[in-house]
């Protein structure tokens, strides 16, 4: 994927979310060691499609 | 983590740096300024620009333009980046997810919110035992402050039942307010307030979802569990919402032995009405350890469930509760792991919190939404919470090769059986569960009943055609008609 222009979030309900909420999601980087290479894509991002989790109805 | 609402997918970013990036693309002309804003080093730019195409391969990152015409109301998605402290203390953020799902997460991703017991029906298999409204119910202001502490811990979305939701005067308030608030919702119903009016309502919004509960693809087996009339009103009620224009809602069925053969007739009706077919386990829990006997199905039904699951693969929901069916084959699509305490629970009418809604007994109550701290304080603080997000032993089950794949199966359904809940599930595909029970003797304890009941006194609830509550529930003439010659077909 070329490294267009792209942006999050285009609906009111969750511009307000991710501008005004404090959004810092995992451990901060005092917690993360910045100077390790990150060796795969498998640990930037991991996905998965879930239909509530088993526990929800 | 990013949760879409229209896709149902979520996705962890383990590198804060990663995060970085999206919070800074929209003030950039592109990602790689984005990146380069973020401190990505050149070296890294192709796995960024990887990392980036999933996320906009799964719509949770969007084209800029989209983004500025878009109108505010109307995108089918809801994202959102849980909290800031959603992975406790000490974490790694590379784990993979369902490792850290199951050792817990300081905020539910969801969780089941029973606003009330009252229901219109008495279906034989209610996880809640429900018919009759508790009078300690949560008020509508108290609602308000539970969705107020699930906005602040940044839960995704609830998932609404009951009972009946929609039977609750201050229903559509809650869910306009819960929606306000950045909560998503979902909500479960058999249709009865669904009228035109509501569906269109429904159908203008993108951040409610709704599962239209049918347990038969005809009336005589759907209204042999769910009640006389029940199936004309989910019908009714999925016609609604089609014509009003509300794709993708959910048809809801409970798989049981008698509905098993139908269920390309349900996928057939989903599709019919634009909706997505859900299918979800009967547990036995609530009234459901009654028929469980009865409902649950066969060995031979189980495996051909699997496979029709596994044919149909996405296009089906499960809720991701038949992964005790894995060891068959190829696992299903989900997670394939119990949340319960970890990832979800369960809030019921009064403000009780379970570890989720198919265990409603004393054993897995960790707290009250009333008490100080409310919800937030039950969740992080419970220890029976707490003790759910131990690892696991597994017990017998440990040794079993297909462990891996099906965990050990659903505590609920061990718990209310009868047997251990380090033990195999009772519909282990292995046969150790029936093992397990043939074992359990007459003299032995009985297994724990629910620990609430408000279903209806007067309403004998029995698989099959029961009597209706009022005469003129099957006869609109009922006390005229036979004393006056008029035809019983006759309606007004």
């Amino acid at each position: 994927m070329a490294l267009g222009a792209v942006t999050m979030a285009p609906s009111a309900i969750t511009q307000e979310v991710l501008v005004n909420e404090p959004v810092a999601v995992v451990p901060t980087a005092a917690d993360h060691d910045e100077a390790e290479p990150l060796a795969t894509d498998e640990l930037l991002v991991e996905e998965v499609s879930i239909d509530g989790m088993c526990g929800v109805y | 983590m990013l949760y879409h609402f229209g896709t149902r997918n979520l996705s962890f970013l383990k590198s804060p740096t990663l995060l970085r990036v999206l919070e800074t693309l929209a003030g950039q002309p592109t990602a790689r300024a984005a990146c380069a804003a973020a401190g990505v080093a050149e070296s890294e730019l192709a796995s960024y620009g990887r990392a980036l195409a999933t996320l906009a391969g799964s719509q949770m990152i969007v084209p800029d333009a989209q983004r500025r015409t878009a109108p505010t109301v109307s995108v089918p998605a809801f994202r959102r980046i849980a909290g800031a402290d959603t992975v406790p203390a000490g974490r790694r953020p590379n784990g993979k997810l369902t490792d850290m799902f199951e050792t817990g997460l300081t905020s539910p991703i969801c969780l089941t919110w029973e606003l009330t017991y009252a229901c219109n029906l008495a279906c034989v298999h209610c996880l809640s035992s429900s018919g009759r409204r508790d009078p300690r119910e949560l008020t509508t202001a108290e609602c308000q402050a539970v969705i107020d502490t699930l906005q602040r811990m940044q839960v995704f979305y609830v998932n609404i039942g009951g009972g009946e939701p929609t039977v609750r005067p201050d229903f559509w308030e809650l869910v306009d307010y819960a929606t306000a608030h950045q909560v998503g919702v979902k909500f479960s119903t058999n249709g009865i307030k669904l009228d035109g009016a509501a569906a269109r309502k429904l159908a203008a919004s993108d951040y409610i979802d709704v599962q239209v509960s049918l347990d038969g693809a005809t009336a005589e087996v759907n209204d042999a569990v769910r009640g006389l009339g029940s199936y004309e009103t989910a019908i009714r009620a999925m016609a609604n919402l089609a014509q009003a224009g509300f794709r993708g809602f959910k048809v809801s069925v409970v798989v049981t032995r008698h509905n098993v053969s139908q269920l390309d007739a349900f996928k057939q009706l989903a599709d019919d009405n634009g909706a997505q077919l859900r299918l979800t386990r009967l547990r036995p829990s609530g009234r459901g350890a009654d028929v469980w006997p009865e409902l649950h199905p066969t060995a031979g039904q189980q495996r051909e469930l699997y496979d029709w699951l596994a044919a149909h693969g996405e296009q089906v929901l499960t809720g991701d509760s038949f992964f005790h069916l894995s060891p068959y084959g190829k696992p299903l699509p989900g997670l394939n792991m119990c949340g319960a305490g970890r990832v979800v629970c369960l809030i019921d009418p009064v403000g009780d919190v379970y570890a989720c809604p198919f265990a409603i007994h004393e054993n897995f109550l960790a707290g009250n939404v009333r008490r100080p701290g409310g919800f937030e304080t039950v969740w992080r603080e419970s220890p029976l919470f707490a003790d759910l997000r131990e690892p696991q032993t597994g017990g017998a089950c440990r040794s079993c090769g297909s462990f891996d794949s099906c965990r050990g199966g659903c505590m609920a359904a061990k718990f209310f059986t009868g047997l251990p809940l380090d033990g195999p599930d009772p519909e282990c595909v292995q046969g150790h569960g029936e093992a397990a029970l043939a074992v359990i003797q007459p003299g032995d304890a009985r297994p724990p009943r629910p620990g609430v009941d408000h279903s209806h006194r007067r309403v004998p609830v029995t698989i099959g055609r029961r009597p209706p509550q009022r005469a003129c529930d099957e006869n609109p003439l009922a006390g005229l008609a036979a004393h006056e010659g008029l035809p019983r077909t006759t309606s007004f």
